[in-house]
């Protein structure tokens, strides 16, 4: 909100340098973005946070800088005097939920033209634009006391009524700047004989509106239902500076001030005051104790400086302390909200800073999330030669389909491009090696991230250009076996992002761990990747519960073991994986067993036997070896 | 006999200090002590035919000529060796400048680095680690922390909808989540990934990560919020930076505040990342609204803290120097390979 300088100086005497004053504003939370001159006035641009609608005014901030600079704040006094009488003239029917208060005067006689100089100028420091004095006194004095205001052309209302009710939606207005809105169910309006004539704390209706022939006005200062406001304006996408106000609360105590601040500028001939209300608004009462005032700010203050922070703030305080909360403080309702104010008028960069004194709590928190372990995941892989990278959860239809698969669909997506939570990492994965492939020939990728099914899991996929389906195994197995996990290969054909002969799957405590193989050749055409691509894929979640991170020590053997090579022929289509753990489980003297040589379909061996606690001979192997040769008849 | 055995040895010692390779060295070894026909072998080979009182003299001196023999081979062979790693610098001399090979190099990501420095700060102050919901309810998202929904302050989290749930705009959920099922008294940080409705450019995006930090114990205090921010920073950022703080307001703490540390990037001479300002808007915080000690289902008389957030994207930013936050979800291995 743009606020000038020689405003605030109507109500508060400023003598800090302007930039200085910025900074004390913005550290007792009223942030001053920023400040910029305008001839011999400077102009600053606040940010209000959305508990403060008195801040949205010249005479809240006014306020603010006489509580944080120990400087008078008088509002000068309105000099017109009207009495409050409801004189029936026009008939009102107020819903007092939509609107608890209604502050209307009728002014006969008044003369359309432009407003002072004064006005003007104002106005447009503010970023308003003066159109004629009508019009402008809502604004200015909107601006200044942070009550909007409505000005009706009188002698436009029909019948003589107006109702002042919720919208049942579709009804049409048309609003004075000549825009049609279809209204939105709960959006407050007031009607006359048939017609809609205000979209009530948004906009004005045309047909009410004043104009350069107006002789007779109705002014308003109304209270609107926040929520009520809010709602229309959200649902119409429409707001103005009396909407922003109304959604956070305007002062309901300070109607007739307003009203007559208004009357006094327009002129013409006023009528009695109309004050419409179902109960009176009264200020309320807040205590507060000095102990926990200390307590929770963790200072020590004299009360009598307690007392005159809240005094300044123009809070009423008596005894130790009863607070009483002026009805432009809709922000204060409990203790905690009254030691704030004191906190931040004494400014949090005057604080000390000190550490909490308690011992460290040891229950382990719920939710608890192990990411010593996430960060040695990812060291494996950045080992393994593989770079991390981070993309976004949302995703295009067009790289579900790519994939063949579905996801999740946000409600409101802001494009097409980020329309779906994605069911898999992979398809970011391969954009990236689309992205990569044209300056890099070795490519190797990962990302850790949510997945998006049934429920969110954290998956591990990582991606390599390629025909790397053994480095590849190499890789996932060598993290397993880092993580100490035991873990089964089988070939699987159920993935189908993956090649349908060329992919396995990772078996984990009898649970799919995960798929490792090649990229299914029909989604690289489809990424527009080129060559063969080779990845893999873990449940992560799972991974984390298998790891096993204990470990026992197993002395070296002491007795040599016998170490010898053997050639087996294979047929065609048995699995050497299989084969290989046959042999392994032939026998316990059986250390290891490794493939050192192929040639077509001969496979050759090399066994380790090994017993820990004698020296093996030949006699205790040979038996041993005849079993395994008998595993396959060409065995030798 | 003895002359021989003398004569021997030196011939012997003569041409050891002559020879030339380890292949001579073996030659001499096999003519003077070879097994079958060393001269010296064929000597003690011939002693048994020798009187008693011989056989002992020329003996033992026999078996010193081995000895004296034996170790000049030792010291010729460490010689030769020694001469030939001084000639290797001619011999084997190789290009030190040609390029490198590598083994396997991958990179972490600039955000997982931050986040396990930032992770490593807290847990030094005894915090813990937990993990949230992406897809979360209104209830712990807005309604639980003090915004009802009517509560204007929902206006600045535009919120994505995903069927009845959202996709959280803050991990404050989490705060009431945790301690719902947690004892008192309790620290815990929670990294993860927020969305938000908004466009994409330099400074903003509609997926980020933040850590959000909670707190609940008896007596704690403004300062030790305060206190806590600072050294945070600090520790993050370096002990020359400069921390200020601002009074500011969010529904779930009373009082709130926001940290400011002086702009990494420009070193508060202004830019365009502090928007000109030398500040950089770096953590809000505030202590624990009683309404959000309540939603926890503890008693506010009893229990209280503080909260905060830190941005992992705009901490990532500023470590770095990233002048742009779509940086971090881009992929491109040019990037990538800088960290």
């Amino acid at each position: 909100m743009l606020i000038p300088l020689s405003w605030l100086k109507d109500f508060v005497d400023i003598k800090l340098p302007v930039g200085e004053l910025a900074k004390k504003l913005s550290s007792a939370g009223l942030t001053v973005e920023k400040w910029s001159k305008d001839g011999d006035d400077f102009i600053f641009d606040t940010e209000v946070t959305p508990n403060r609608p008195d801040w949205l005014s010249v005479r809240g901030v006014a306020r603010e800088i006489s509580a944080i600079t120990n400087a008078k704040f008088l509002i000068p006094n309105v000099k017109l005097k009207l009495p409050i009488k409801n004189d029936g003239k026009i008939k009102f029917k107020i819903d007092y939920e939509l609107c608890p208060g209604f502050t209307a005067l009728v002014i006969n006689n008044v003369t359309v033209k432009p407003s002072s100089e004064l006005v003007k100028e104002r106005l447009k420091k503010v970023g308003l634009r003066p159109i004629n004095n009508l019009v402008d006194v809502t604004n200015y004095v909107m601006w200044e006391t942070g009550n909007p205001l409505h000005v009706f052309n009188l002698d436009s209302i029909r019948g003589g009524q107006m109702m002042l009710t919720s919208a049942k939606g579709g009804e049409q207005f048309r609003s004075l700047d000549g825009l049609d809105y279809a209204l939105p169910a709960g959006a407050i309006i007031i009607k006359d004989l048939g017609r809609v004539i205000d979209l009530c704390g948004i906009k004005g209706g045309e047909n009410s509106a004043v104009n350069a022939a107006t002789k007779n006005v109705l002014l308003v200062v109304p209270i609107y239902n926040s929520t009520a406001v809010r709602k229309a304006s959200q649902t119409l996408g429409l707001r103005s500076d009396a909407s922003t106000i109304f959604e956070r609360g305007a002062d309901p105590g300070n109607t007739i001030n307003t009203l007559l601040k208004a009357a006094e500028m327009i002129g013409g001939k006023p009528q009695e005051i109309i004050d419409l209300k179902e109960k009176e608004f009264e200020p309320w009462e807040v205590p507060a104790s000095h102990e926990k005032i200390e307590r929770v700010l963790g200072i020590t203050i004299e009360p009598k400086k307690v007392v005159k922070i809240l005094e300044s703030l123009e809070l009423k305080v008596s005894g130790n302390y009863k607070v009483i909360i002026p009805t432009f403080r809709n922000d204060i309702h409990i203790e905690e909200d009254l030691i704030e104010e004191v906190g931040r008028i004494i400014g949090y960069d005057n604080f000390p800073k000190t550490l909490p004194t308690a011992p460290t709590p040891t229950a382990k928190v719920a939710y608890a999330k192990d990411y010593d372990f996430e960060y040695e995941v990812k060291n494996i892989l950045k080992g393994a030669g593989y770079s991390e990278i981070y993309t976004y959860s949302l995703v295009s239809e067009a790289q579900l389909q790519k994939l063949g698969l579905t996801g999740t669909k946000l409600l409101n997506p802001i494009s097409k491009d980020f329309e779906y939570l994605r069911p898999s990492i992979l398809g970011n994965l391969l954009e990236a090696i689309k992205l990569n492939q044209a300056n890099f020939s070795d490519i190797k990728l990962f990302e850790l991230g949510k997945q998006y099914g049934e429920k969110e899991e954290y998956w591990l996929s990582t991606i390599v250009n390629g025909e790397k389906f053994y480095e590849v195994k190499g890789v996932v197995e060598s993290l397993l076996k880092q993580l100490g996990i035991d873990f089964k290969i089988e070939p699987d054909i159920s993935n189908s992002l993956f090649h349908p002969g060329r992919s396995a799957v990772i078996l984990a405590k009898s649970r799919t761990l995960g798929y490792f193989g090649e990229i299914n050749p029909s989604l690289l055409t489809k990424f527009g990747v080129k060559g063969r691509v080779t990845g893999f894929t873990l449940d992560y979640d799972l991974l984390e519960t298998l790891a096993n991170k204990s470990r026992k020590y197993q002395p070296i053997p002491i007795y040599p073991p016998i170490i010898e090579d053997l050639t087996i022929t294979i047929s065609e289509k048995i699995l050497v994986g299989e084969i290989m753990e046959k042999i392994k489980s032939v026998n316990k003297l059986i250390a290891d067993v490794r493939l050192i040589s192929t040639h077509e379909r001969s496979f050759t061996f090399r066994i380790t036997y090994q017993d820990k606690n004698k020296n093996l001979t030949d006699k205790d192997v040979e038996p041993i070896r005849k079993k395994i040769a008998s595993l396959t008849p060409r065995g030798h | 006999m003895q002359e021989k055995l003398i004569n021997i040895k030196n011939e012997a010692l003569a041409q050891i200090i002559n020879a030339r390779d380890s292949q001579e060295l073996e030659k001499l070894r096999i003519v003077y002590l070879g097994r079958s026909a060393g001269k010296l072998t064929s000597i003690i080979r011939g002693l048994p035919k020798l009187s008693d009182a011989e056989k002992s003299v020329i003996g033992r001196f026999a078996n010193e000529v081995k000895k004296i023999i034996e170790d000049s081979l030792a010291s010729q062979e460490l010689l030769l060796r020694d001469q030939k790693s001084q000639n290797i610098t001619e011999t084997e001399w190789l290009d030190v400048t040609l390029p490198a090979i590598y083994p396997p190099v991958g990179h972490l990501h600039a955000l997982t680095k931050v986040t396990h420095d930032v992770l490593n700060i807290f847990k030094s102050l005894g915090y813990q680690v937990a993990d949230g919901y992406e897809i979360e309810s209104d209830y712990y998202n807005f309604t639980a922390l003090n915004m009802p929904p009517d509560a204007p302050s929902r206006d600045t989290q535009a919120t994505f909808y995903v069927g009845e749930k959202i996709l959280r705009t803050q991990l404050s959920g989490m705060q009431v989540r945790i301690m719902e099922k947690t004892p008192p008294p309790m620290r815990v940080v929670i990294p993860g990934k927020v969305y938000r409705v908004d466009d994409v450019d330099a400074s903003h995006s509609f997926e980020f990560w933040q850590l959000e930090g909670l707190l609940i114990d008896k007596n704690i205090k403004m300062t030790d919020l305060l206190g806590t921010m600072e050294y945070v920073l600090k520790k993050l950022y370096g002990e020359k930076i400069k921390v200020r703080f601002d009074a500011t307001y969010f529904a779930f703490v009373e009082p709130g505040v926001q940290a400011f540390i002086s702009c990494t990037i420009c070193k508060q001479k202004g830019c365009s990342f502090c928007k000109g300002t030398g500040w950089v808007e770096i953590m809000p915080a505030g202590m624990v609204h009683p309404n959000v000690i309540k939603a926890g289902g503890l008693d506010p008389k009893k229990w209280g803290g503080f909260a905060f957030c830190i941005g992992l994207s705009r901490a990532a930013v500023l470590k770095y120097q990233i002048d742009d936050l779509r940086i971090l979800t881009n992929p491109d291995l040019r990037i990538l390979k800088q960290f």
